[in-house]
């Protein structure tokens, strides 16, 4: 045990008790030995199944309760070398923030026309092809970008005196502001290269900033397209604005405190359930047609109030064996719910409106003095 | 050189409290000192606006920024003898601002309401200031941190916004559009970006992180900061008969405003973030903690301002009062406290007493002021969608008895806040330069990194904030010129609303002016339940030959855009109601103009009956 720790140790270049304490870590999260692990870390094939395990358990970064403590994460030697792992090397290496070392790095490389791994591996001291053979003889990880998660998920908050402490006193400054940069990189009206190649995201930066720093210019945009010209009548209390008087009026173009009542649309939206049995059109189904001078043949002009009565009262409530014009026997067709129950009187007489004006084709206007409802009934709302 | 700028600035600032202060306590004891012209409350309120803005913020700022920038360099201020030219520009200016406006000088442009002559003195103060702040700045041009960033544009834009100022207006509701640019140049753009730049500063001194260190976050909060509050001067013309897509565009940046405020405000967090505990120096930390909440509670309020909904249900002159106040008395007074803490050591005497009474103070005042607006807004709606009563004549009563116990609370936490800025100076012993010590190691960030420069170069910054500024011109206050509806006079205009010069009307608008009427009455009719049966609603060419249109929000008293053509209209009454409010209507919180010559009422009255 001992023996592989130290193993692990000298791979990783961390300490000890560092490792161990990451490793325990590990072992915690995803239920298995601290032995394990190391083996697993230290390359042991025999102690394989857990670690296959690995990459899905340890995906969860809001685990991670701590400030995102970089500081163990740079030693870890990195299974494939990329550039972000040469930059933690080399941000441990000199003690700065990874995002400085990182543009520091593209903007030496540019001047020295080498390549960014080549600078960082120069500034992290150690030699780029010495550090791939290792990493491709290593046993390939299932998810190479997840392997310096053990130490991350190592609980900083506990005291370790093995830990670099100078790093350990920079990086809770340091390591949120590499988060920002990723957030910062699409909006930023001074898009900076070195930004664009930030390591990958880490926890303790809240994902929802970067969102919100799209979406919050995007419904600006939106309202811009919506409402090019203001809003429409009746939005944001709005009103109409009468072109000759210039007096404010209703939508509807009536005087301001007016309510029009619109009962045909009312009646509209109320057949809605009638349609299951008369259907959508009219044309019947369960119910009797309504269509084709179907509806003005038993309730003709003039009968609306003997309409409304029968759509209240239904065939289980109808005090006569027949009803209608045509003297039609009651339940002959089938059984007519009331609806005196479920709809206002004005519900009720809205919907016969409706179905006199729209299937029967009874004038509007004859049909609201039929119906009872006059003349569009504009009631004054303040009269009262 | 910033102490002497300290200095004469709170000397200001005691002299705009006082000012300020009165006018409050005026608006809910009206018959306080009303007896002369030189008190009355249409003279003092713009008279303190111009101290506290113009004078206090400004210079204390600006006077700072000269500390944070040789704090930042490391050098000694440079052009000192310019700077002091600065000093006595800015101070003359605005003392004559004030002045004038007391003795009657007034402008009648909402936001610039000295003459141009003593505007003329302050923007040539702020140039030469502008000049000294970025000689100091150019020698770390490319690595002036955050602060730096802020500091050098706000200046700058403080000065061409100032310059912008001195343009003779067009007439009508483009002119208003210009003031309303104007106003957001040097009221918005300036104080919030300033208070930031000095909060970035107080931050990083008292949290031990170094103020040039490149911050990405901080650069999106600079650039989104500056882009939208550019835009935000047209809040107060939601609805008006401004062009409906100069609108849209205040509307759609005061949304886009809460970039830069989750930008700044998560930023400074990860400043102070794990380490608020170990700050020796509590009360700098106070003093910007408080300046942030107040700048990110003014821009909630300056979107609810300007959103259609809601700003339809406000009263105006109280949301834009309260605004005022979290700006300048909440962010931009807490942000020169902070940055003037860490200048003296953050060890003075007596802070946390200043502390907690002048938190008290901005806390209740503009809260006063923002529920106050709501709850006389909500009756407003009231009245005329339930028929009942209309917001002018006797129906006024209800919109000023159900703001006054709000009135009461602001003006007595206005007088708090006073009291805590007189016993602070007074108890101010230490003068301390030696900072406290930080507790924990700065950090050392080598600034030979090349990529450390990257985000915010010299070049950048001085592209960047003109182009900015300029596209801001462009789209609020150029453009809103060539739109023909807003310049084509109407019917009305052309009928009634038109004054000849040595017309008796003309010599009415002068009065109105100068005892400035407009702070309390508004001249527009928005086409909202509100503003039911106060007659036609406004439109652009109502006002094409008013130069300056005197749109504006405010309405203390009712709204006199058609209060001519209006039921019941009677001269005699405004002559009577002008000279003793209070006789036919014991409600009135309107100022006795008792004062005025008998010529002069003539000349108002006859002005009022114009307004048709």
């Amino acid at each position: 045990m001992e023996e592989l720790l130290q193993r692990v140790a000298e791979i990783r270049g961390m300490p000890a008790s560092l490792v161990k304490r990451s490793a325990q870590a590990r072992a915690d999260k995803i239920g298995t030995t601290l032995e394990a692990v190391l083996r697993e870390w230290a390359g042991d094939a025999d102690a394989g199944e857990p670690a296959s395990a690995q990459p899905e358990a340890t995906e969860p970064l809001s685990d991670a309760p701590a400030p995102p403590a970089a500081p163990a994460a740079p030693a870890a030697p990195p299974a494939k070398v990329t550039t972000d792992s040469l930059v933690q090397l080399a941000a441990d290496a000199k003690r700065m923030p990874p995002k400085l070392i990182l543009s520091s790095a593209t903007a030496r490389a540019e001047h020295s026309e080498s390549t960014i791994d080549e600078v960082l591996a120069d500034w992290a001291g150690v030699d780029l092809d010495e550090l791939r053979a290792a990493a491709d003889a290593a046993p390939a990880s299932p998810e190479p970008a997840a392997e310096p998660e053990p130490a991350t998920a190592a609980p900083p908050e506990q005291d370790s005196a093995s830990a670099p402490t100078s790093a350990k006193e920079e990086e809770p400054e340091a390591a949120p502001e590499v988060d920002v940069i990723e957030a910062s990189a699409p909006e930023a009206d001074t898009p900076s290269e070195e930004a664009k190649e930030t390591p990958g995201a880490r926890s303790g930066y809240p994902r929802w900033l970067a969102a919100a720093f799209v979406l919050i210019p995007l419904l600006a945009i939106i309202y811009i397209l919506l409402t090019p010209s203001g809003p429409d009548c009746g939005n944001a209390g709005q009103l109409l604005v009468d072109p000759t008087t210039g007096q404010t009026v209703n939508c509807d173009g009536s005087a301001f405190g007016l309510v029009q009542a619109d009962f045909f649309a009312e009646g509209e939206i109320l057949y809605v359930q009638c349609a299951a049995c008369h259907s959508a059109d009219g044309s019947g189904g369960a119910g009797p047609a309504f269509t084709g001078g179907a509806l003005l043949a038993v309730f003709p002009a003039g009968s609306c109030a003997e309409q409304i009565e029968w759509t209240q009262l239904g065939t289980a409530g109808w005090p006569d064996p027949t009803y209608g014009a045509t003297n039609k026997p009651v339940g002959g067709f089938g059984l007519m719910p009331g609806f005196g129950g479920r709809l206002t009187d004005e519900q009720v007489a809205a919907v016969s409106l409706f179905n006199r004006v729209e299937f029967g084709g009874q004038p509007l206007e004859q049909a609201e003095i039929d119906c009872g409802l006059v003349g569009g009934a504009a009631t004054e709302a303040a009269s009262s | 050189m910033a102490g002497k700028y300290v200095l004469v600035a709170t000397f200001l600032f005691v002299l705009g409290l006082v000012t300020t202060t009165l006018a409050a306590l005026q608006l809910v004891l009206p018959d306080l000192l009303s007896g002369t012209a030189y008190t009355t409350y249409g003279r003092l309120a713009p008279a303190g606006r111009a101290l506290l803005a113009s004078g206090w913020l400004t210079l204390a700022g600006l006077g700072l920024s000269f500390y944070v920038l040789s704090q930042i360099t490391g050098q000694e201020l440079r052009r000192k003898r310019l700077a002091m030219t600065a000093l006595v520009l800015i101070a003359f200016g605005v003392f004559a601002t004030a002045g004038a406006l007391i003795g009657g000088l007034s402008s009648g442009i909402p936001g610039q309401e000295g003459p141009i002559w003593t505007r003329a003195i302050s923007a040539i103060g702020y140039l030469a200031a502008s000049l000294v702040i970025t000689a100091m700045a150019k020698q770390r041009a490319d690595r002036l941190g955050a602060a730096g960033w802020y500091i050098t544009a706000a200046s700058w834009w403080l000065t061409a916004s100032a310059l912008f100022g001195l343009i003779p207006l067009m007439s009508g509701i483009p002119g208003s559009i210009q003031a309303a640019f104007v106003y957001a140049g040097t009221n918005r753009l300036f104080a919030v970006s300033l208070a930031v730049g000095l909060l970035y500063f107080a931050f990083s001194k008292i949290s031990g992180v170094d103020p040039t260190e490149p911050r990405p976050l901080a650069a999106l909060g600079f650039w989104s900061l500056t882009l939208v509050w550019a835009f935000m001067g047209g809040v107060e013309l939601i609805y008006s008969a401004s062009p409906d897509w100069y609108e849209t565009l205040t509307i759609a940046f005061a949304i886009a405003a809460f970039v830069p405020l989750l930008a700044i405000v998560m930023d400074l967090g990860l400043m102070l973030k794990g380490r608020t505990a170990s700050i020796p120096d509590r009360a700098t930390l106070r003093y910007g903690v408080v300046a942030g909440l107040a700048l990110a509670t003014a821009t909630i309020v300056n979107f609810l301002a300007a959103w259609r909904a809601t700003s339809g249900a406000v009263q105006y002159s109280t949301w834009t009062t309260g605004l005022e106040t979290l700006i300048v008395l909440g962010g931009g007074s807490f942000a020169i406290f902070a940055a003037n803490s860490v200048r003296r050591g953050g060890r003075a005497s007596g802070s946390s007493f200043h502390f907690s009474w002048s938190l008290i103070g901005v806390a209740g005042a503009s809260v006063a002021f923002l529920a106050g607006g709501a709850v006389s807004g909500f009756s407003w709606i009231a009245g005329p969608s339930s028929q009942l009563f209309p917001n002018y004549g006797p129906g006024y009563e209800i919109a000023v008895a159900s703001l006054a116990p709000f009135l009461w609370v602001a003006a007595i936490s206005l007088v708090l806040y006073s009291i805590a800025q007189v016993g602070y100076l007074l108890r101010i012993r230490t003068t301390s330069s030696e900072l406290l010590e930080v507790s924990e190691a700065p950090i050392e960030y080598d600034l030979q990194f090349e990529g450390a420069v990257r985000y915010l170069t010299w070049r950048r910054l001085v592209w960047g904030a003109t182009a900015v500024w300029v596209a801001a011109a462009l789209f609020t206050a150029i453009l809103p010129m060539m739109d023909n509806t807003s310049t084509a006079s109407s019917l009305t205009a052309d009928r009634f609303r038109t004054y000849e010069a040595g017309t008796l009307e003309l010599q009415g608008r002068e009065i109105y002016i100068s005892e400035g009427c407009a702070e309390c009455h508004s001249q527009s009719v928005r086409p909202i339940v509100t503003d039911v049966g106060l007659g036609a609603v406004s439109v652009a060419g109502d006002y094409a030959h008013e130069d300056p249109a005197l749109v504006t929000g405010m309405r203390f008293g009712p709204d006199l855009m058609r209060v001519a053509s209006r039921e019941g209209f009677d001269p005699s009454f405004v002559r009577s109601h002008l000279i003793d409010p209070r006789s036919a209507r014991p409600w009135s919180i309107m100022p006795s103009y008792s004062y005025l010559s008998e010529a002069d009422i003539d000349a108002i009255v006859s002005y009022i009956e114009t307004l048709r």
